[in-house]
């Protein structure tokens, strides 16, 4: 819609130069520009608000600073300027027996399925860059090209460590794609379309059209699609692919600096998306809560930027307060409890939907 | 998980890793996530603190004992202090013993408060390590009060203390004790009672009676397994037949009496039991006293040996102390519970997940510097 | 310096030594108490023998009866014993005003003007009293003497050099016997060694110590094994208490001393690679460790 938009209006200021495929490619290119400085926006804010909430969880009150270039700056400001600076200035270290065209690849290709999961979350009613009529199924496809990224990463180090924490993220994402995707199935049904904006109009109509309320199935729904999401994007309690305390720093051990950042980035980006997900799916995505009230095309960016962050926020709440599980009992809870439940889920809410007509 | 056999592979965890307690090296055999020989190996840190006592004098000795265990030196000194003033019959006055006492029981909270946090941090829950942490700090700065420094404090001195306790001392730890009390209750909730640290932590790395009490086990260790020793109760030393507390036992609550979970949870009431003991003797503290009345002119102990053992918040340390008469001991040997603990390392941990390798490392409670020495 | 003195004084050294200083403060005599304290450090630091207790243990008794008599009793007995001869155990009496009346009634039954008194009943009892804590004495020292006499009957083939302090010396062959014996018996049960040490004691003797102690009979024992350096093997008994494999790996580490039967002696805390056996007394560090030169002095540390 987005791309449409700005070609149209590219078209109309320039009417002697209509048509002309550059505009095109403008066209594409201003708003991933748009999309590319919010990321970057968005980094630097979840990375501080990271550091700050966990330093508030821990009694204890984090970086702060007195002013610009003080320390951390202002209430700890710049610290995640700082942490960027410092590890884009690190030496650039590639082990010597490692393989390495795929050590070079490895943090390219996860950060690729990370931002390209980015155009299709809908922003507002007309601020989508792709609105595809298969939105939610390309964004979960995409989503699995981390699982190559992280077993590339794990192999070409050449490290014990790397490859167990490249094998065991592999094994957790690979199956905990599969109650996400049942849980997504569910609302899919309700509203009858892969497209993210078909499901965000399902759901217009104030606070109580939306589908986490409608059926009693789907609060159960969405409890089993945010854990398996947390799952996904390799957060506590399942981060055992990068435990800090077991495995050294699990597939990231052998990779410093600039690759280092773009598997810590990636990661972010990935919890913004999947939370973007939820947010589309159960909460509403740009509609407001209440029904003819604050939405314009501004406020629905803020409604959508409001529902999307409260959930990355629980993502962060839930990092810093469980232990966390050992592979063995990940999979006994992904196998045998999660897919049953999402089972039974999808034939109760196809049931519910069958009765109310 | 037996079915598929895979190649052996030879895994070091260690000497530098975030777990290890120290700079320890496990070398583990593992067939894919299965565990099934682990070795370790030490003496990264080893200092040759027994060939530094044979030349130096008795009262050089204390502030080495401090740097064996480093997170619970006014135990260490406490040991080598009641090994010495047996050997040379000497007794201290009550002022001394109570304030001994105190020191004592507070440095057994501050280290098990660091046990437990370093436990919770291993499984990876980050939160009630800081937590830990932060009543520590009181901790240390009540010691820092008292004698100046916050980890090494060379304070119990053979016949006396090294100084006495601060104007505003008692009425600063009365009023820590009443603050931290709750929150020995809030760590036991977020971190004992919590369902994930219960699933990775109960009914792993048993270890039965007769294992532990073969492999010289003691301490929390031992008691987790059942067995009712506690040397502050079977063996009293100092004034500690005076005072009343209990000795908690492991009880399989969560899993199997002897699992790592009952490992942590002694420890957790231990914390409470040293709370009663602390506040029985500030209130029967004699009011004066000096503390280095009884302190001899000269330390020369009679010829003679002494095997004397004192309960830390790791286990029973004793120290064997040859004398030849002279003001310089012969020969000084410290018998850890650390390194007794890591002993058994192997036979339980044998058949386990890598993950849980670490869990049951952590529930031991270990200290390379007094493993090393 | 009377001899009443001098006895006094041995009288309180002796006291002083077993643990009961509060009767040497509480001397009256400034000087005997003063040559007592100068004694009892004398003989602490080892420069002096501790004098014999020169009372017989009639005396004895008599002393440590005052503290169950009353006063007046005790009177009367101190009267019995003055008039008697015994004037020792008068001025040994602790309390100035008993003492002082005792002895103002002596003087006054010699002169005739007050008869003497009769001895308080008490006295047989107390003596009785006395030679039952005598027994509980000894039944105090009997657990090692029982236990010594039991190896003794089953092994008799030990050196036999310490028997007053708590340790036992064994010859190192017939070792892991005794051990098995040591940890199996019903009686001694044995499961706990508590710390297994190496000593160098000189004049080529090597030392291994074992300190074992019984947690169901809390009784507690130590063994010593001497071997000469040059032939230093001990068996292991590392199959009876299983922390005896560490412990011995030490001792070896440290001193050389090969534990035969071990199943994997090799050093535990220096490297595999390290030359010399660091914890004897004729220990030389060496010069270079892979190249890296060991420095001797401290330099800039003024």
């Amino acid at each position: 819609m987005t791309v449409d938009f700005i070609f149209e209006s590219l078209n109309q200021f320039f009417p002697d130069l209509a048509g002309n495929s550059i505009f095109l490619v403008l066209s594409m290119l201003i708003p991933i520009g748009a999309l590319l400085g919010f990321i970057t926006v968005y980094g630097f804010g979840v990375i501080y608000s990271e550091i700050k909430v966990s330093s508030f969880m821990q009694d204890k009150t984090g970086p702060m600073g007195q002013g610009p270039g003080l320390h951390a700056g202002k209430w700890g400001l710049l610290q995640p300027v700082a942490d960027g600076l410092k590890l884009f200035m690190k030496e650039d270290i590639i082990p010597a027996t490692a393989d390495r065209p795929l050590f070079i690849l490895a943090p390219f290709l996860i950060f690729i399925g990370a931002l390209t999961g980015f155009i299709a979350v809908p922003f507002g009613e007309k601020i989508i860059i792709a609105d595809m009529n298969i939105g939610i199924f390309y964004i979960v496809g995409i989503g699995s090209l981390a699982v190559i990224a992280l077993i590339l990463a794990g192999w070409s180090s050449n490290n014990k460590w790397a490859l167990y924490g490249g094998m065991r993220s592999a094994a957790q994402i690979i199956s905990y794609e599969i109650p996400a995707g049942i849980s997504l199935v569910t609302v899919i049904m309700l509203a009858s379309s892969l497209s993210m904006q078909d499901i965000i109009s399902y759901q217009s109509g104030g606070i109580f059209n939306w589908i986490i309320f409608d059926n009693p199935f789907m609060p159960i729904v969405f409890i089993i699609f945010f854990i398996s999401t947390l799952a996904e994007t390799n957060r506590t309690p399942f981060d055992l692919p990068e435990s800090e305390s077991e495995l050294v720093a699990g597939f990231v051990t052998e990779y410093s600096g600039t690759r280092y950042a773009l598997f810590f980035l990636s990661e972010y980006a990935n919890m913004f998306v999947v939370c973007a997900v939820s947010a589309t799916a159960f909460f509403g995505g740009w509609q407001s809560p209440f029904p003819n009230f604050l939405n314009s095309p501004a406020w629905s960016v803020v409604w959508m930027l409001i529902k999307t962050l409260s959930l990355v926020f629980v993502m962060i709440w839930v990092r810093w307060t469980v232990p966390r599980l050992r592979v063995d009992q990940l999979m006994h809870i992904c196998w045998k409890v999660f897919i049953p439940i999402g089972l039974f889920n999808v034939f109760g809410v196809a049931i519910w939907t069958v009765i109310r007509g | 998980m037996g079915l598929v056999h895979g190649e052996e592979m030879v895994l070091n965890i260690g000497p530098q890793h975030p777990a290890t307690h120290g700079v320890l090296r496990l070398q583990v055999k593992t067939d894919g996530e299965v565990v099934s020989q682990i070795t370790p190996y030490m003496g990264y840190l080893h200092r040759c603190f027994e060939k530094h006592c044979e030349n130096v004098t008795y009262e050089q000795v204390i502030p080495y004992t401090d740097r064996c265990d480093y997170l619970s030196s006014m135990s260490m000194n406490f040991g080598y202090v009641v090994a010495m003033e047996r050997l040379m019959e000497i007794k201290v006055n009550e002022r001394v013993e109570h304030i001994r006492v105190v020191m004592a029981e507070l440095q057994r909270i501050a280290s098990h408060l660091l046990c437990t946090g370093v436990f919770g941090l291993d499984l990876g829950a980050f939160t009630p390590f800081l937590w830990a942490l932060r009543d520590r700090e009181r901790i240390l700065d009540l010691f820092e009060m008292t004698c100046g420094a916050r980890l090494l404090y060379n304070y119990m001195w053979i016949g006396g203390l090294s100084h006495d306790i601060p104007t505003g001392f008692i009425e600063s730890t009365l009023k820590f004790l009443d603050e931290f009390e709750p929150n020995i209750d809030e760590l036991e909730n977020i971190l004992a009672h919590n369902k994930i640290l219960v699933e990775r932590s109960a009914d792993i790395g048993i270890m039965p009676k007769d294992i532990a009490i073969s492999y010289g086990v003691t301490g929390p260790n031992l008691r987790a397994s059942g067995v009712n020793w506690d040397l502050r109760k079977n063996d009293p030393y100092s004034i500690y037949d005076r005072f009343e507390f209990d000795i908690p036992i492991g009880q399989g609550m969560k899993g199997t009496v002897g699992d790592c979970w009952d490992r942590f949870y002694v420890r957790i009431q231990e914390m409470r039991e040293s709370v009663k003991i602390i506040r029985q003797a500030i209130s029967k503290m004699p009011k004066d006293g000096d503390v280095h009345q009884n302190l001899p002119k000269k330390i020369r102990p009679p010829k003679g040996s002494i095997y004397a053992r004192t309960e830390t918040p790791r286990g029973d340390l004793g120290y064997y102390i040859e004398s030849d008469g002279s003001a310089i001991p012969y020969r000084l040997k410290m018998r850890s519970p650390a390194f007794t603990a890591l002993s058994v390392m192997d036979e339980i941990a044998a058949g386990w997940l890598l993950s849980d390798v670490l869990a049951i490392l952590g529930s031991l409670d270990i200290v390379l510097g007094e493993i090393d020495r | 310096m009377s001899q009443e003195q001098e006895i006094l004084i041995a009288k309180l050294v002796n006291k002083g030594l077993d643990g009961d200083m509060d009767s040497v403060n509480a001397c009256e005599d400034r000087i005997v108490r003063g040559k007592a304290k100068a004694m009892i450090m004398k003989v602490k630091k080892g420069t002096v023998e501790r004098p014999p207790v020169p009372v017989s243990p009639g005396e004895e008794s008599s002393s440590k009866v005052p503290d169950s008599l009353s006063k007046d009793d005790m009177i009367a007995l101190l009267v019995n014993k003055g008039l008697d001869g015994d004037m020792d155990s008068v001025n040994a009496c602790d309390d100035r005003i008993v003492r002082g009346k005792a002895k103002a009634m002596i003087v006054k039954v010699k002169k005739g003007t007050a008869e003497r008194p009769e001895m308080p009943l008490e006295i047989t009892e107390s003596t009785e009293d006395n030679s039952q804590n005598d027994i509980k004495v000894e039944k105090v020292q009997d657990p090692f003497q029982e236990i010594k006499k039991m190896i003794e009957e089953k092994f008799p083939d030990d050196i036999d050099e310490g028997s007053e302090d708590k340790y036992i010396y064994f010859k190192p062959d017939n070792w892991l016997n005794i051990a098995k014996w040591l940890f199996s018996d019903t009686s001694l049960l044995f499961n706990s060694l508590q710390c297994q040490m190496g000593i160098d004691m000189g004049e080529d003797i090597l030392e291994s110590r074992y300190n074992l102690h019984s947690m169901k009979h809390d009784h507690y024992l130590e063994v010593r094994i001497r071997v000469p350096r040059s032939n230093a093997k001990i068996p292991s008994v590392e199959q009876v208490w299983r922390i005896a494999d560490w412990f011995e790996r030490e001792t070896y580490d440290m001193l050389g001393i090969e534990y035969s039967g071990h199943r994997d002696l090799r050093r535990i805390l220096l490297p595999s690679d390290w030359e010399g056996w660091p914890l004897r007394k004729d220990y030389q560090e060496p010069e270079t460790y892979h190249g890296i030169v060991v420095p001797k002095m401290k330099e800039g540390w003024d």
